[in-house]
């Protein structure tokens, strides 16, 4: 007698039946997968990749930015900080969702608690958020924020990385890696405003062995679109839009997930 | 996490050895004075693959292979006979495989020395014993001990702990080849199964790109809220084991353990039953921890005990007996409680009755997470952290959310609980496999029937009534019951199958009831700890609510009436949990409970039985103050009585 066998639920024909059923569900019942936020079991769930679908719940709490208010950041709401004329070396950025503390749970989920699988989801997001922000643009690349080498370790996985490249499979753009991380100066999450623009230049270069193809037809300059997680004060964005620009010549607009 | 895979001659032989921090090998095997000559593996490795290799080769015929002169070749055929034979699922990047694994004779880089504090190796060593932790918390608990980084890496003291062996080192995630049958190969499917060392899972394990592998390797999602668990993740299991604790010697009788714990006497008889079961188990001649670890469980190697307390019997005061004995026999006890405030209320009365004890009080958020203690009252998930630690554990509300219908409780408490140390299940509403078990005498159990104030569980009567989901107002026999319970001054909770219902089922009582307070709690309720407490004050009337708040909740003078009791999600132990919040104060003993329903589901029957058949117990034993209720009006269905 074990313990495992205490546990288990039911008699032995409810065992039996349950395997059975689960065998013919599996096989011939409607899809279900469980919601990958609050793992209910749902069927009518929002597919969005990688075997994920969330449930209709957990869907309604995204913050879509449906209309940016910000022409340069992609705020969804009036924003100060682009009004003060700070100049960017992108052209401007689109955000996906609204930094809301629902949205915040989500990205501790996947970057600081490492549960990786909702790349895809994130991936996802993006994707929208591209065919809504940027329909018409004609992308040659993505590009994404690097995490530092040692965070790379501490984590486990690159958290821009793992969603921009689930992002441009789904959208068939190539995804490139342009720039390493020069200097790393601890996590920027922990920093407050003043601190974060305290910290500028030399965080990013262009990887020496990269290269940049040009498969646009048009005949302006090339777009490449830099993915990072959230944006708050963009200057990780503009530091990696200079470095890009240092070394290549095109366009860099940002597509961030969270605003 | 990397890791170092290195061999060691051993007489005509190689050991292959895999170490986090080579400088701590380096001083155990006394390299430096030339008296071995190890062999590196020379790209870094992951910890997984490092101990996957070294386990492979140290079992097969390489080990025997004395001449390393051609090594490398060795190696590769080696490995190329192993992706050959088609079987092996490790993953290993496309560089570390075919072409660049070699061995060396020397590192790359110079190792600093390692000199190991013997003090401060030795507390490490107590404190680690009997846990099982990830790499990150290992450090924790390192610098809770004592330890800081000026006394050199943590990873190099849990080296020579493994090298000294008093600690061993695993990956967190196992994985295996994939046994496949015919057309399994239709379905695109993970070609591995595997298991979480930490908590048992098998099913939400996911492979991601891990820059340590190099390759995909898969990481446990069920416990990730306790810290990620991964195949080439550090798992550090604390083996420098205590002995066993003494046999149990004492024997009260069970007029003292009453007298001594103020137990009524149906109490008491059923703590001295555990009491005698523990003796036996707990004896001088107990199985070996190879017997009792399951090859050879014959009828006397019972690990389990089963505490069948109806509710509001009062459990919790029948496990300080059995935790006194245990404690005072030298043992480690934990009790572990599925919810967090039963840990707050519990763990201070324990503190208070074993004062000369050592007690910790474990949840998300504890400080005293890494104390080491030998009486630990812990939420359920927080057994994760331990390995072979206790003699006894008690599982309070075993059924209960958030490990209900599920093994990995099994998992967790059989990697707590000592190879030779004894479970005690605490509960209400036992598995039907539990109660199976007991009927055909595989798990001893001990039965309290009655509450402790002496009066029979009210019986629930079964009414036949429309659905709340379909109706528009308040069926009027749910009105009446509600207003027959209001008129004697009972509050009632109202239970709903649903959440989605409990908004409904409250509008229609405040339609009913204008100037009755009425309120609804659900699982996503952020108001819902409030809402509670203004039905306790008695602010709110009738509190409406879904299972959430099946267990736990204790106001005195309570009715309970479940809508829609033939839901399917509601099942004998939930109803009869949900019966057991009447009644439960001796100045309302007969507190009422009705079940609505179309038509009763046999989880209906059974849950009136299963309350019958104890109150007939009950009496039978001669533990009631009055007798039970013997004529049941409108209890057609339910009534199974002779």
């Amino acid at each position: 007698m074990t313990n495992r066998e205490l546990y288990g639920t039911g008699s032995r024909t409810d065992i039996l039946h349950r395997n059975v059923s689960k065998f013919l569900a599996r096989w011939f019942g409607p899809a279900h997968v469980d919601c990958p936020m609050c793992g209910r079991r749902c069927r009518d769930g929002v597919r969005t990749g990688a075997n994920l679908a969330l449930c209709g719940r957990c869907y309604a709490d995204i913050p879509w930015i449906e209309r940016p208010q910000c022409e340069t950041c992609g705020r969804s709401a009036h924003c100060p900080d682009c009004r003060r004329g700070i100049p960017r070396r992108f052209v401007c950025n689109r955000a996906a969702v609204r930094y809301s503390p629902e949205m915040k749970r989500w990205l501790a989920r996947y970057k600081f608690r490492g549960d990786e699988r909702l790349a895809a989801l994130f991936g996802w997001m993006l994707k929208i958020a591209f065919e809504r922000h940027y329909a018409g643009l004609d992308v040659s690349a993505v590009a994404f924020v690097p995490v530092g080498a040692e965070r790379l370790l501490e984590r486990g996985f690159d958290q821009t990385e793992r969603m921009a490249a689930w992002f441009a499979r789904s959208a068939g753009l190539p995804l490139v890696s342009l720039l390493v991380r020069v200097r790393d100066v601890g996590k920027q999450s922990v920093r407050t405003r003043r601190e974060r623009l305290a910290v500028v230049g030399g965080r990013f270069a262009a990887r020496p062995d990269a290269v940049l193809e040009d498969r646009t037809t048009s005949k302006t300059r090339p777009a490449v679109l830099l993915v990072d997680d959230v944006y708050t004060t963009g200057s990780t964005l503009d530091e990696c839009a200079a470095a890009i620009r240092a070394r290549w010549a095109v366009d860099v607009y940002g597509l961030t997930w969270a605003r | 996490m990397f890791a170092l895979l290195y061999a060691l001659r051993e007489n005509s032989a190689w050991r292959w050895n895999v170490t986090l921090d080579w400088s701590a090998d380096c001083r155990f095997w006394s390299i430096e004075s030339g008296n071995a000559q190890p062999v590196f593996v020379a790209p870094r490795l992951s910890l997984g693959q490092a101990l996957w290799l070294a386990d492979r080769w140290n079992k097969e015929m390489f080990r025997t292979y004395a001449g390393f002169d051609d090594g490398p070749e060795r190696v590769f055929s080696e490995w190329k006979r192993l992706k050959r034979a088609g079987r092996e699922v490790i993953p290993f990047s496309a560089e570390s495989t075919e072409e660049a694994l070699c061995l060396v004779r020397q590192l790359p880089e110079t190792v600093e020395a390692f000199d190991p504090d013997a003090g401060l190796v030795e507390r490490l060593a107590e404190r680690l014993a009997g846990r099982a932790l990830l790499g990150p918390e290992t450090e924790r608990l390192f610098a809770a001990s004592g330890w800081t980084p000026e006394h050199g890496p943590w990873t190099a003291y849990v080296q020579w702990l493994v090298l000294s062996g008093r600690a061993s080192v695993v990956g967190g995630v196992e994985i295996a080849a994939k046994r496949r049958f015919g057309f399994g190969n239709f379905r695109k499917e993970r070609q591995w199964k595997g298991r979480c060392r930490r908590c048992g899972e098998t099913e939400r394990l996911y492979a991601a790109f891990c820059p340590y592998c190099g390759s995909e390797c898969p990481y446990c999602e069920a416990c990730l809220t306790m810290g990620r668990s991964r195949f080439c993740g550090l798992l550090v299991v604390g083996t420098g084991g205590r002995v066993s604790c003494a046999a149990i010697r004492t024997i009260e009788a069970t007029e003292d353990i009453a007298a001594k714990w103020r137990l009524s006497r149906p109490q008491a008889d059923a703590a001295g039953q555990a009491l005698a079961f523990l003796r036996e188990r707990l004896s001088a001649g107990r199985p070996s921890a190879e017997q009792a670890s399951g090859k050879h469980r014959t009828g006397r190697n019972r690990r389990g005990f089963l505490l069948w307390a109806v509710t509001g019997a009062g459990k919790t005061e029948m496990m300080f007996p059995l935790v006194e004995a245990v404690l005072a026999s030298k043992g480690r006890v934990a009790v572990a409680s599925p919810r967090r405030d039963v840990v707050l209320e519990l763990e201070p009365r324990l503190r208070r009755a074993f004062p000369e004890v050592r007690t910790a009080a474990l949840y998300g958020g504890s400080r005293q997470l890494w104390d080491s203690a030998e009486l630990v009252v812990a939420t359920t998930h927080q057994l994760i952290r331990f390995w072979r630690a206790f003699d006894l554990v008690v599982l309070d509300e075993i059924d209960a959310f958030p490990f209900r219908n599920d093994e990995r409780l099994a998992y967790l408490a059989e990697k707590a609980c000592r190879e030779d140390g004894v479970f005690v299940f605490l509960t209400a509403t036992p598995t039907p496999a539990m109660v199976r078990a007991v009927r055909s005498g595989r798990l001893p159990c001990a039965t309290v029937p009655v509450r402790h104030h002496g009066r029979p569980l009210p019986v629930p009567r079964v009414t036949r009534s429309r659905s709340i989901r379909a109706a528009a107002v308040l069926p009027d026999r749910v009105a009446d019951a509600v207003r027959e319970s209001l008129a004697r001054g009972a509050q009632v909770f109202v239970f709903v199958p649903e959440v989605a219902l409990v908004e409904r089922a409250v509008g229609m009582l405040r339609a009913a009831f204008p100037g009755v307070g009425v309120g609804g709690v659900s699982a996503r309720d952020a108001e819902r700890d409030g809402t509670v407490r203004a039905f306790r004050r008695g602010d709110i009337r009738v509190l409406v609510a879904t299972t959430v708040l099946e267990r736990g909740v204790t106001v005195p003078k309570t009715d309970v009436m479940v809508l829609d009791a033939d839901a399917a999600l509601f099942d004998e132990a939930a109803l009869v949990q949900m019966a057991g919040r009447a009644g439960r104060s001796a100045d309302d003993a007969d507190g009422r409970v009705r079940f609505f329903v179309k038509a009763p589901t046999r989880a209906v029957r059974r849950a009136v039985r299963h309350i019958r058949r104890m109150n007939r117990l009950a009496q039978r034993k001669g533990y009631l103050r009055q007798a039970p209720e013997t004529t049941a009006k409108g209890c057609r269905s339910g009534d199974d009585e002779p």
